[in-house]
């Protein structure tokens, strides 16, 4: 059986009857200073952070918020819709442009420092549509459950982004032979000294790709401070945890980097579709990188009740898909538990980091519930696994299923 | 002229004191709401507050869903010992016997 994500539902659904019964990750919406019952799912809490807009509460510190369902339905997400994921409790908060400054060092002949102004008059502006999703997006829709940030679908989003490429950058200070990794170092920090930098390191040979940006706007705007203003590390095709957010050093090292959160978190197995059991955990591990491909559900939302006047009427599925860069090449929808599988219609490319919307026209030939699969492929032919299941709950990519109900009004259609 | 000159100091001084009070245009600031939360009660309620707020908000608890007391040891220990958690080893149990009775199945 397929998991099924029902949050969206209850949470409309609970917003209007304030109260809860349907079983999903997360229970009802309740006040912010609401008791938390023992043993009970937690309350889901809406919160207004400064140049967001309403967004799902995970935690307040760090600051952790989820995109509801609704931003879905934009191809490109708004800034200020965009899902927030910090690690360390100590978030810049203040930024003064004049002070910044982007330090390059380490295995270069030259070492660098670059204000965002600099950035901006001396290398040539690049930009793309990229998808930006957390390496544990839709952890709570593991089964078994995971423990860590209990993220439904919507640490992910999709945005402009403005910048220059961290290659230019690299050649202007020239890497030295010999050179390994290259580190990025935002400015948040640790509220402990026991605790590591959030750095994270990329191969040199990696990092040198065209395609590589330093963002220092996005969506045509400067980033909200929460999404990491006012210079972002865009690894497109790659998890959020390469997306190193308020990025001010990058350091070239002539070995390799074993940094905290290179070496002992962010680690998956190393199959592409990062299997494995809670009875045979893989030994295996390699750090996270490329997107696995997947569709999600637009509409219908779960547990959503589909009003048609006759058998055979039509009703528009929409979903998203995306990849690591290869290209989403069909999406297939199945109206009958994944024995047969038709092909949704692909909107227009936006690139191919981007993710692509598809719509699906279902004919729903009987009233009552219908349960609804879709399945992307991309252009190097990878797919979708019908379970998956990994320790930390990343690199969600399971088929997705929804379950809704078609009530037939009896009206015959002009 | 010194009649002149006095209002004209002063006047530069009140521009330099309304100059200082209004931010720089190059500062962007922004400030962090906290969302009040209470951390229901059982025992071993103390031990949390004191060992795990230093780094996150108790949510981070209170988000999961149920898990078993292996479970949480390991999470409790990949707390100490992975991130470097301020948690003694006498307190582990005491940690873990909360996390049980919050969300353990």
């Amino acid at each position: 059986m397929i998991a099924i994500m029902n949050r969206r539902t209850f949470l409309r659904a609970t917003l209007a009857t304030a109260a809860a019964s349907t079983a999903g990750p997360r229970m009802h919406v309740a006040r912010a200073d609401a008791p938390v019952p023992i043993n009970e799912p937690a309350s889901q809490t809406m919160v207004k952070f400064p140049e967001k807009s309403e967004l799902i509460l995970l935690t307040d510190r760090p600051p952790n918020l989820e995109m509801p369902a609704s931003g879905f339905v934009h191809d490109l997400t708004p800034n200020e819709g965009f899902f927030v994921r910090w690690h360390l409790a100590a978030v810049p908060t203040t930024i003064d442009l004049k002070q910044f400054r982007l330090a390059i060092k380490g295995h270069v002949e030259s070492a660098l420092n670059f204000s965002i102004d600099d950035l901006r008059k001396q290398f040539e502006p690049v930009s793309y549509v990229a998808v930006n999703q957390c390496s544990g997006n839709s952890r709570a829709l593991f089964t078994p459950r995971v423990p860590g940030g209990q993220w439904g679908n919507g640490a992910v989003g999709n945005a402009k982004w403005i910048g220059v490429r961290l290659k230019d950058l690299l050649d202007k200070a020239k890497v030295k032979p010999g050179a390994v990794d290259v580190t990025f170092q935002g400015l948040d920090r640790p509220p402990l000294p026991t605790i590591a930098n959030y750095v994270k390191s990329l191969p040199v040979a990696k990092a040198s790709e065209a395609d590589i940006i330093l963002a220092y706007e996005m969506n045509g705007k400067e980033m909200p401070m929460l999404n990491g203003f006012p210079l972002r590390l865009i690894v497109p095709g790659w998890y959020g945890t390469y997306w190193v957010k308020a990025l001010n050093e990058i350091e070239v090292t002539a070995k390799p980097f074993e940094g905290f959160w290179m070496a002992k978190t962010y680690r998956v197995t190393k199959n592409p579709d990062r299997l494995e059991t809670p009875d045979n955990l893989a030994k295996d591990m390699e750090p996270i990188s490329t997107l696995t491909v997947r569709s999600l559900f637009v509409k219908p939302e779960p547990g959503e009740r589909i009003a048609l006047d006759v058998a055979g009427g039509k009703y528009e599925v929409q979903g998203l898909a995306m990849d690591s860069g290869k290209g989403i090449k069909k999406v297939e929808v199945s109206v009958d538990k994944g024995k047969t599988w038709d092909q949704a219609k692909l909107d227009p490319d936006l690139g191919k980091y981007s993710w692509r919307r598809w719509r699906f026209n279902w004919q729903p030939q009987f009233g009552g519930p219908h349960m609804l699969m879709a399945r992307a492929t991309n252009e190097a032919g990878e797919t979708q696994t019908i379970h998956q299941w990994n320790r930390s709950g990343y690199a969600r990519n399971e088929i997705e299923s929804v379950d809704v109900t078609v009530g037939l009004l009896g009206r015959q259609q002009p | 002229m010194k009649r002149l000159i006095l209002p004209a100091l002063v006047m530069a001084s009140l521009i330099t004191v309304a100059r200082a009070a209004v931010p720089e245009p190059s500062v962007h600031t922004i400030t962090l709401p906290v969302v009040p939360f209470e951390l229901p009660d059982a025992p071993g309620r103390k031990a949390v507050m004191d060992r795990c707020v230093a780094c996150h908000t108790t949510r981070y608890i209170t988000m999961q869903p149920r898990f078993t007391r292996e479970t949480w040891t390991n999470e409790v220990t990949k707390m100490k010992k992975t991130f470097g958690a301020p948690v003694a080893d006498e307190q582990v149990e005491e940690i873990v016997n909360y996390l049980v009775a919050v969300r353990g199945k």
